[in-house]
């Protein structure tokens, strides 16, 4: 047991550090980062609303290109690691391969931490450039950009198992925005008179498999001070880990029945 | 998957086949087959065989990095389906590759972790393996700045590091310098007198005769020979005597004939050969002596592995 926390640990860092110096990585934070940029320009035109906006404008920067960091890096570890024959000694020893998908997962993930932990700490500067002060209350939306991250990336990780890297970050980024606008398009697809059977079997499939975003979205009724239930709170967190983990679990069976 | 291992086998393969599908066709191609190895513990195991004959297959399968069509294959007397049957296993791939923003002590650090060791032990013992492999020196070197070579003596301290039972290199000789080769081949004997397994498969067969213990020869996915270097290569009880500024005759000749041997003319040089049964060596003296041939040299004609290997694949 102790072994398999040794492995892991180890598979991770590496894989961290691997990830921190993508150049893929480095472009998707300059991006954020103008964005970021970006929105605070724009948050400038009104007097009235201006924190407001900016809140709003970099907290969304801030979950879609974590989302986005997450959906990349993790299409790309597994099959880069194969590709470049970096994995065939990590392969060799005395490890299953669950143990090496869990410590690529962790090292992703410990990427997109660091990413959005600059991020976070640009807005924070923003914060307290305008407002002279950051919301505690606000800074709560940070973790549940984490976990959305975390469960995309192991989305992202499962795809990169069964298609090739284009492919798979082709599928991720679609069930990124399919989840993010899920409730809509159930509503479309089953609602109204015109709707058949297909279209009810779609959405409805639509809806159960599909991971559900649209939980993590409750940065608007922190930006303006609404209070979220803390049962909601941790109803998604348990969600988000859930989720994780099941998608986690298939892709180690689907990597480890893989031909290398 | 524990069993009685049959007398101290390091590897054991019963049946082994694997088939890989071949582009654009409906027939298989077959990349092994039908493989049936018994490797001793303790000894040096040459697996030879030309490109293409299924060798880097054959390791992939024990490794679990394919599972085999067919067949099954046990490692120190577990199931290779076992991932712990490569507990006590140093591998060294044929064309090794680890992260190069790495330095050379975190990827031998990091191995030995993954082999089973603590972080305090892990450091301890890749420091040595370092030191073995003569590579010390580098030890806060990126992998990045390394040559071919280097980043050869670096996977194998990578495979060493966790002190395996068996260590399976795939071509562990390639990109070293005659140096380098020299120097693994020591290596390689005094891993074998520290109880150590090596299963070898390599191309370069006047070294593999030197070091190992037993060899198998595989063309074409299939075994075509197995057992010892000398039980492999052909020997007769001929004798081929070199013989310099020899003039030849017709009557000579046929000496040479009548005592069943022949004459092999100018192969080296100025040199002539006579290959002669043992019986007749010293009638053939007697023949040389009135021509006043200088006798170079008298050695046991026996076939070099290169020679058998190229009898056996083609
Ligand atoms: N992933 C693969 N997919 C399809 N065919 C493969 C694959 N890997 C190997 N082969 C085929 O299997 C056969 C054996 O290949 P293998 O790599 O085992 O040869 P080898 O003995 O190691 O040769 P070499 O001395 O060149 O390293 C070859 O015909 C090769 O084309
Ligand atoms: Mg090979």
């Amino acid at each position: 047991m102790l072994n398999v926390f040794r492995h892991i640990g180890v598979i991770a860092t590496i894989s961290m550090l691997e990830n921190a110096r993508k150049q893929i990585f480095h472009v998707l934070m300059l991006f954020a980062l103008t964005l970021l940029a970006c929105a605070v320009l724009l948050g400038r035109f009104g007097h009235d609303v201006q924190i407001q906006t900016i809140k709003d404008m970099c907290s969304a920067v801030i979950q879609i290109s974590a989302s986005l960091i997450a959906i990349t890096l993790s299409v790309t570890g597994i099959p880069q690691e194969i590709e470049q024959k970096t994995a065939y000694p990590v392969l060799a020893k005395p490890l299953d391969r669950w143990e090496f998908v869990v410590g690529k997962y962790l090292g992703t993930m410990g990427a997109v931490a660091i990413g959005i932990v600059i991020l976070a700490a640009t807005f924070c500067v923003v914060l307290l450039g305008y407002a002279h002060t950051v919301d505690p209350g606000l800074l709560l939306v940070l973790p549940y950009i984490l976990l959305e991250a975390a469960l995309l990336a192991a989305v992202g990780l499962l795809l990169s198992t069964l298609a090739s890297p284009p492919l798979a970050w082709f599928l991720g980024a679609f069930i990124y925005c399919l989840g993010s606008a899920k409730f809509g398009i159930y509503a479309y697809l089953t609602g109204g008179h015109e709707a058949n059977l297909v279209s009810k079997a779609v959405g409805t499939a639509i809806y159960h498999l599909l991971p559900n975003l649209e939980c993590f979205n409750f940065k608007e009724a922190l930006v303006h001070h609404l209070p979220v239930p803390a049962g909601y709170l941790v109803q998604t967190a348990l969600y988000a880990v859930l989720y994780t983990a099941a998608v986690l679990t298939v892709a180690s069976y689907s990597f480890s029945r893989k031909e290398l | 998957m524990d069993r009685e291992t049959k007398c101290g086998l390091a590897v054991e393969t019963y049946g082994l086949t694997k088939h890989y599908a071949a582009p654009g066709k409906k027939a298989k191609r077959l990349a092994v087959s039908d493989l049936n190895l018994e490797v001793p513990q303790q000894t040096i195991f040459g697996f030879l065989g030309p490109n293409g004959a299924g060798k880097t297959t054959t390791i992939k399968m024990l490794l679990g990095f394919t599972a085999p069509t067919f067949g099954t294959a046990w490692m120190l007397g577990r199931s290779t389906l076992d991932c712990l049957s490569r507990e006590q296993v140093g591998y060294l791939p044929e064309q090794p590759y680890f992260p190069r923003f790495l330095t050379v002590l975190e990827v031998v650090r990091s191995h030995g972790v993954l082999a089973g060791l603590s972080w305090a032990d892990a450091r301890r013992k890749a420091a040595e393996c370092l030191e073995l492999v003569e590579m010390s020196d580098h030890e806060a070197s990126p992998l990045s700045k390394l040559s071919k070579g280097m980043m050869q003596r670096i996977a194998l301290a990578s495979a060493l590091v966790g002190d395996p039972k068996l260590l399976i290199l795939d071509e562990p000789s390639s990109g070293l310098d005659p140096i380098g080769r020299k120097f693994l081949r020591d290596l390689l004997m005094l891993l074998r007198t520290q109880g150590k397994t090596i299963f070898l498969s390599s191309h370069l067969l006047s070294e593999m005769e030197t070091v190992c213990d037993c060899v198998a020869v595989l063309s074409q996915g299939r075994l075509v020979a197995s057992g010892r270097p000398s039980d492999i290569v052909q020997s007769d009880d001929s004798l081929e005597v070199r013989i310099e500024e020899l003039e030849q005759d017709e009557d000579f000749a046929c000496d040479i004939l009548r005592l069943g041997g022949r004459i092999v003319a100018n192969d080296r040089g100025l040199a002539s050969a006579v290959v002669v049964p043992e019986a007749g060596l010293y009638r053939l003296i007697d023949l040389l002596r009135p021509r006043q041939a200088r006798l170079i040299s008298v050695a046991p004609r026996r076939e070099t592995l290169e020679d058998a290997f190229v009898r056996l694949v083609s």
